[in-house]
């Protein structure tokens, strides 16, 4: 380790125009240093992922008015609010004083302040249950404008996971592969649509926050 | 043994100079996260990005014909253009009139309204334009047991 100091015999006066000096000649080995580069090189070539984006489809339903309209027994749906503030509520059935959507709680480490409000595993949790409880329920997804576009991507994104999550579990039992499942297999596919805020959404989730509020949950 | 260091540190350095992580973005998008397994395609695309501050702009690849030196040359050129939620789905319709393949992408910041796309979203829909594919980030779940 470290450097060797060689000592070179002084240099016999040629034609007297060198000087005659003691000259010192270092060697430094490099070896532990050229080792510790390529460690870090190879560390970070192995490790080095690139995150790629990934995508997500998205099929709307046509625009044609009267193909849209479906009829859904009251009975049959949940629905799932982002209020302007970006907190989830949901609810079965109709609002009424009686039945005032529900908080789901935010997470309680709140890692991502963009994202604070978003429960994943709550909603899911809600999801899942009501989707087993009710074979035919429809979701209704209403986020007001002002939440953000991650409010869409995460319920969409949680939706996406049961379906996924249910249809693998199928294909298991039947031996097939998730895309060969039918619908005569009992393919699972999630009934949901996107709907539009309006100011009755406002007065219900007035109404929800302040009975939110007398509960202690907000 | 120094040779060989020597050419080690010079590619090492041609490369931490030149490597690229991301081609630079005028238009910053912080992505949301999801669970999709979709792969994105890489060619015959239509990008519809909206930033935080709610932009709309579309782009995409077409061919192109410049002129040098009296020669044409036909090369693919990047047309960027700025849109609002009424002239987006028009835009796209336009894009796609070059390339009837192309699919849409919508890359859209996690902080962007959600009004805004249910604007565009809408727009699509009323063009015929049902089908497109959003953009977003593996996610990277950790879920404290």
């Amino acid at each position: 380790m470290g450097g060797e100091v060689a000592e070179r015999a002084p240099k016999e006066a040629k034609k007297g125009l060198r000087r005659p000096k003691r000259r010192i000649a270092i060697r430094i080995d490099m070896t532990p240093m050229v080792d510790i580069a390529f460690l870090l090189l190879i560390f970070y070539m192995v490790t080095t992922v690139f995150a790629m984006p990934q995508a997500m489809e998205i099929n709307l339903p046509p625009a044609e008015e009267d193909s849209l309209q479906v009829e859904v027994k009251e009975s049959n749906l949940l629905t799932v609010r982002v209020d302007g503030e970006g907190r989830y509520w949901w609810n079965l059935k109709r609002v009424t004083p009686e039945n005032l959507p529900k908080l789901i709680p935010a997470p309680e480490n709140q890692a991502d302040s963009i994202r604070q409000n978003f429960n994943g595993p709550a909603l899911r949790e809600i999801l899942v249950q009501e989707n087993q409880a009710n074979p035919k329920l429809n979701t209704l997804i209403l986020i007001n404008r002002d939440a953000t576009y991650s409010d869409m991507v995460n319920i969409l994104d949680e939706i996406d996971v049961i379906e996924r999550s249910w249809n693998t579990t199928l294909a298991k039992q039947l031996k097939k592969e998730v895309s060969d499942l039918t619908k005569e297999d009992g393919k699972f596919s999630y009934r949901y649509a996107i709907g539009e805020w309006e100011d009755a959404d406002d007065r219900k989730i007035a109404a929800a926050i302040q009975a939110a509020q007398a509960g202690g949950e907000l | 043994m120094t040779p060989m260091v020597d050419i080690a540190f010079l590619l090492l350095i041609f490369y931490m100079a030149t490597t690229q992580f991301k081609p630079p973005e005028a238009r910053a998008v912080e992505l949301p996260r999801s669970h999709s397994q979709i792969e994105l395609p890489d060619k015959d695309i239509i990008n519809v990005t909206i930033t935080k501050y709610d932009s709309i702009y579309v782009d995409w690849i077409e061919k192109v014909t410049i002129n040098i030196d009296g020669v044409d040359v036909e090369t693919n050129g990047r047309v960027v253009r700025t849109v609002d939620k009424y002239t987006v789905a028009p835009e796209i319709l336009r894009a796609r009139g070059k390339n009837i393949k192309a699919l849409v992408i919508i890359k859209a910041d996690k902080r962007a309204s959600f009004g805004v796309m249910q604007d565009v979203m809408k727009q699509m829909q009323e063009n015929h334009l049902e089908r497109f594919l959003i953009i977003t980030d593996p996610e990277t779940d950790v879920e404290a047991g």
